[in-house]
């Protein structure tokens, strides 16, 4: 049996290469920085094996401009090389071989540009060669959030969790991601180090354990400090971001009152008895709270008690016993207890997908007879869901030569729906029933049994190519293409180096065609916003089987 | 009383059952059926009332059973420390006391036992002093040798306390360090602590330094490289650090705390080059995975884990990087299909030594027989323990109903070895038998690298003593009682302790049948009572006892 106190973790000991080892990036070097090479030293190793190189450079804070002592400096040249800047910053590899390797840096307390803007080309880059100059490599130093928080008779909280929540963009729409937090110490005092640059929103409470104040002893029941977002107010929505710059260190201290908590209770029905129940209240940012909730399966009775006043929906999950799930969504409003609750568990659906495809040259073939191959998958995005977009996708049922794709155990709800064809092929319909797939979100009502997905793909596909230039120089950028279908997420696509582009099988119709320099920094999902940039876009129509052909003029996000 | 169940736990359970609890009656002094608790909490040293001390209230049968109806109480004290609970059912209840600054406690309580306070017509409840003991802390800030914070460090908190009469360095508490190098550890009992330090350079590279030569060929094996010239400087570890300066627990300082103290343990970490171990293993086939940990005994119950690096250089051969130089366990894990088996050896690394692990792969395995004095049977779940006396790591086994067990899952290196039985409760280790290996009360030697079989005779205890304590013929709270068996310098595991309640009363139980002298002893809570030179001077005025299995028998006994 295992040991008890020794935490086991199989080393590795594989044969591949060491965890340091890199290779190093063969690319046409952009510009690393301000003063890099010219191109001459683009040498190409074959020339001058044997002559040696040195590299050097320096390491500053990206903020202030000073060099930085102490950081690791590594590069992959014939091998790893590792070195640590001198109190100067400054850093010098010798005996280097020719050639272009990745140049890293690191210490605590920074981070990286890369770590932020991986799309940047040329960035940690180096090249030796008999004319290469000298690097200058940036840190950025990291932010810090701190505080204290003390309730409305000035005694410190203790064991108080805080959350931060940042909003950035995941394929052009506002996600919110939840970092790692801290919890109030015996002095009420927190704080979170190690955070990059952005706009931070902060939380503090529910308290894990309810606590009792002597003031408010008239009132019995537990008392509690219900979730709180900084700077008031128990709504993300009404909360103020705290920015935080390079190197910034923000103080956010917050007093807080105790409020009753309350219970929850009423009944279930529909589960089966030998199967558990997973019950939990999500507030409107969709985190569930932790507190225990009983549920006695004999009765039906549920209870779940230290309920900080909001609003919430009451989520119950539990599987049937025969391979499927049963699931119950209620909205409630706590502001006292509240009792009589009736849950009504029903199964979740299956919906069916039937997929068809239209070759231009021979007419209608019905596909799902095909080996393992479909056309398409399917994946449902669940809307309101508060910070998280959960996504479903198409599962495989059926033996091989016999199967289908299908949606399983899908929740009552709201979904968009994205289609993926596999292969030069493109969406001409998606119907659910009277629902066109392509310009509205697909419901699925409780307890229904609903209809297949219709979907229908054709290969007379079209595609698009072109130039991005900006004063008539030609650059690098991405291409949105953003089509006339409501429900259709704009396509991206990069260009290369010399600003030219390709993108390919494109659903014939109207497009609005726009380059953009930073599309992470653009949510391009939200129409409002892509509204002020469409002066900068082309229109363009395409036919089916046509290759189109476009010059662009660079639009810069944020401008 | 003895209450096993954690303080947290029972604050816990109260809020739960507060939803039930009706607001609290009004309190109607002419009614005789419901009575208080009254009482002030005080800070043990200075006097002085604490207010906002949050107090829990339980009534005694609910700590074994959490999910009964009955309902548990949560009061806060008012400015002058006085709380008070009203409206109670005669009963026996458990208080505990919880302040901020403050370390949590039960009424009177010493180690796990607890005055429990009987309520009733007659019983004296309503004049209780709490006190607690401010917590003391110990924090620290970690730096590097420029002088750098050191972050996400392993900072150990270790504990040196008499249990059982021994005296034991534990872990008991561990953080990182923050961002600013700084750690702290809080609500910290009064005693002597220790502080370590296990933190490794973040610019550490540590690499492969040795190649494995084929033929005439000099080959690397998957292509890993040698260490340049520039990297030597940074192929550097941190030595695990104890306060103040040392490397380890018998020469580290000592830091003794009493109630309120704050005391600072700063570290400055000083690298040292890290060693390249060659370590040999038995050549496998290739269905089986051998992987290599480095651990490092450092305390009682303490074995850690070293962020070691393992690459294989060939099979049968490797290079463990990124250790100091110093004594360490070596352990080999060995895949066989679903089982896995774990080797340790001790070794001592320096100057890049050589390892060879290959030696037998048949390492003595331990197993045996429980067998229970009484013949009764043993129940499904249980469990024995084994336990390196030397390196301090665990193995625990499952018990067959016909009592057999085996660790063949942890072949051992000769050395002194301790038996104990996890489940079930109740049941205790009279004596070892062997004849494959040298017994001496728990504990066995395995000398040779041949197997060991041991018998483990065991004894239920399944008597139980209640009564009550008098001291001048009144009854007598918070007296520490001692049942010491007839022979005092026999089985250490026959003893049985317990706390007189507010009426008095006390149990023991799991007493294993047998003679016994029951004592009450008034502050010998800071006895070494385990120590038979010590408890001899009690026992003409103890109790003699005699309990015979399944017996239940009530004594009373006069306070000393």
């Amino acid at each position: 049996m295992l040991p008890r106190t020794v935490l086991f973790v199989l080393l590795t000991t594989s044969l591949l290469p060491g965890p340091y080892f890199e290779r190093p990036l063969a690319v046409m070097v952009g510009s690393a920085s301000a003063e890099t090479h010219d191109s001459s030293s683009l040498v190409s190793p074959q020339n001058s094996n044997d002559d040696k190189y040195s590299l050097r450079g320096s390491v500053v804070n990206s903020l202030t401009g000073e060099p930085l002592r102490g950081v690791l400096v590594q590069v992959y040249l014939n091998g790893q090389s590792s070195m640590l800047t001198g109190a100067d910053g400054r850093f010098q590899f010798d005996n280097l071989p020719a050639g272009q390797s990745t140049i890293t840096v690191r210490k605590p307390g920074f981070f990286a540009e890369d770590d932020f803007q991986p799309s940047e080309r040329g960035q940690g880059l180096a090249t030796t060669g008999p004319n290469s100059s000298p690097v200058v490599l940036k840190l950025i130093p990291e932010g810090v959030i701190y505080g204290h928080i003390i309730d409305d008779d000035g005694e410190p909280i203790e064991g108080l969790p805080v959350e931060l929540l940042v909003q950035h963009l995941q394929n052009g729409r506002k996600a919110w991601e939840q970092r790692t937090g801290a919890v109030t110490d015996e002095d009420g005092n927190f704080r979170i180090a190690e955070l990059p640059p952005g706009n931070y929103f902060l939380s503090a409470g529910p308290s894990r354990n309810p606590v009792t104040f002597p003031a408010k002893l008239a009132q019995p029941g537990a008392q509690g400090i219900p979730l709180v977002y900084y700077p008031t107010g128990s709504e993300l929505a009404a909360a103020a971001p705290i920015s935080i710059a390079p190197g910034k260190k923000a103080e956010i201290n917050f007093t807080l009152s105790p409020q009753p908590l309350y219970r929850v209770s009423g009944t279930l029905s529909g589960y089966s008895p030998s199967e558990s129940v997973s019950l939990l209240l999500r507030n409107s940012a969709g985190i569930p709270l932790t507190y225990n909730s009983r549920f006695d399966a004999a009765s039906g009775s549920f209870r779940i008690p230290w309920v900080p006043p909001g609003a919430y929906t009451l989520v119950a999950d539990a599987p049937d016993g025969h391979g499927h799930s049963l699931t119950a969504a209620v909205p409630l409003t706590v502001n006292a207890d509240v009792s009589g609750v009736h849950v009504i568990l029903l199964p979740t659906v299956n919906i069916p997908i039937r997929m068809s495809v239209i070759t231009s040259r021979t007419g209608t073939e019905r596909f799902g007879e095909q080996e393992n191959y479909f056309p398409a998958y399917v994946q449902l995005v669940a809307r309101n869901e508060g910070l998280s977009e959960r996504r479903y996708g198409s599962q495989q049922v059926g033996e091989t030569g016999a199967s289908s794709l299908e949606l399983q155990n899908i929740a009552p709800g709201t979904y968009r729906v994205e289609v993926n064809p596999n292969g030069p092929l493109y969406v001409q319909s998606a119907m659910f029933g009277t629902t066109d797939l392509l310009e509205s979100d697909l419901s699925v009502a409780p307890g229904s049994s609903p209809q297949p997905i219709e979907i229908t793909l054709r290969d007379d596909v079209a595609s698009l190519s072109g130039t991005v230039s900006l004063d008539n120089r030609p650059l690098s950028a991405t291409i949105l293409a953003i089509s006339e279908h409501a429900s259709a997420t704009p396509r991206l696509q990069p260009t290369d180096a010399t600003g030219g582009f390709q993108l390919s099988f494109l659903s014939p119709g109207a497009y609005k065609i726009l380059a953009v320099d930073h599309p992470d920094r653009l949510e391009y999902s939200n129409p409002e916003i892509l509204r002020k940039y469409l002066s900068k876009a082309r229109e363009v129509m395409l036919l089916p089987d046509q290759s189109a052909k476009i010059d662009l003029e660079l639009a810069r996000v944020g401008e | 009383m003895l209450v096993q169940k954690l303080l947290a736990v029972l604050f816990l359970m109260t809020f739960f059952q507060q939803a039930h609890v009706p607001p609290a009656s009004p309190p109607a002094p002419a009614t005789p059926s419901t009575f208080r608790i009254k009482g002030r909490v005080i800070d043990a040293i200075t006097g002085q009332p604490l207010a906002r001390a949050s107090l829990a209230l339980n009534p005694s049968n609910s700590l074994d059973n959490p999910n009964s109806p009955d309902s548990g109480r949560v009061e806060v004290a008012d400015a002058e420390g006085v709380f008070a609970f009203a409206g109670l059912p005669p009963g026996k209840y458990v208080l505990s006391a919880r302040r901020r600054g403050y370390i949590e406690q039960m009424y009177q309580q010493h180690e796990s036992f607890t005055t429990a306070i009987i309520v009733g017509p007659g019983c004296e409840s309503e004049n209780l002093i709490f006190g607690l003991r401010a917590g003391a802390s110990i924090s620290g800030d970690l730096v590097d040798e420029s002088d750098d914070p050191i972050r996400h460090a392993d900072v150990m908190l270790y504990h040196q306390l008499f249990t059982g009469g021994k005296r034991r360095t534990l872990l008991v508490r561990r953080v990182n360090t923050n961002d600013e190098g700084h750690y702290h550890f809080s609500d910290l009992n009064p005693g002597t602590y220790f502080v370590a330090v296990l933190a490794q350079p973040w610019y550490a590279q540590h690499g492969v330094r040795h190649r494995v030569k084929q033929e005439n060929q000099d080959v690397n094996a998957g292509g890993l490289q040698p260490l340049n010239e520039q990297n030597q400087s940074l192929d550097v570890v941190y030595p695990i650090a104890f306060y103040s300066n040392a490397s380890d627990l018998p020469g580290a300082a000592p830091i003794a705390l009493r109630s309120g103290d704050l005391a600072i343990a700063d570290f400055r970490m000083r690298p040292v080059p890290a060693m390249h171990v060659l370590v040999r293993t038995p050549a496998t086939d290739s269905n089986q995975g051998t992987g290599v940990t480095v651990t490092q005994t450092v305390a009682d119950n303490d074995t850690i884990f070293l962020p070691a690096e393992v690459n294989q250089l060939a099979p049968g051969l490797m290079e463990v990087t990124g250790v100091p130089q110093g004594r360490f366990n070596l352990v080999l894990n060995t895949q066989h299909g679903n089982a896995m088996t774990h080797r340790s050896q001790s070794v001592q690394i320096q100057d890049d030594a050589e390892v060879d692990v290959t030696r037998s792969t048949s390492s003595p395995v331990v197993s045996g027989v429980l067998r229970v004095d009484d013949g009764s049977p043993l129940p499904p779940s249980a469990r024995v323990r084994l336990r390196s006396s030397a390196i301090g790591e665990y193995f625990d086994t499952a018990v067959s109903g016909t009592g057999e067990f085996s660790f063949k899952e942890n072949p051992l290196e000769p050395g002194n070895y301790e038996i104990m039985i996890i489940e079930p409760q109740g049941l205790f280790i009279r004596s070892l038998s062997s004849a494959t290996a040298k017994t001496s009360g728990r504990s066995f030697e395995i000398a040779t690298a041949h197997d060991v079989s041991i018998t483990i005779n065991a004894s239920r205890g399944n008597g139980r003593i209640t009564g009550v304590a008098f001291k001048k013929d009144k009854p007598a709270s918070g007296v520490m009682i001692v049942l010491a068996p007839r022979d005092l310098k026999g089985n250490p595991a026959l003893f049985r302790r317990d706390q007189s309640d507010s009426d008095g009363s006390f149990a023991l139980n799991f007493v294993v049948p047998g003679r016994y002298t029951l004592l009450a002893i008034e502050d010998g809570w800071d006895l070494e009572w385990a120590d038979p030179a010590v408890l001899q001077r009690y026992i003409a005025g103890g109790e003699s006892v005699q309990i015979a299995p399944n017996q239940e028998t009530d004594v009373s006994v006069k306070v000393q």
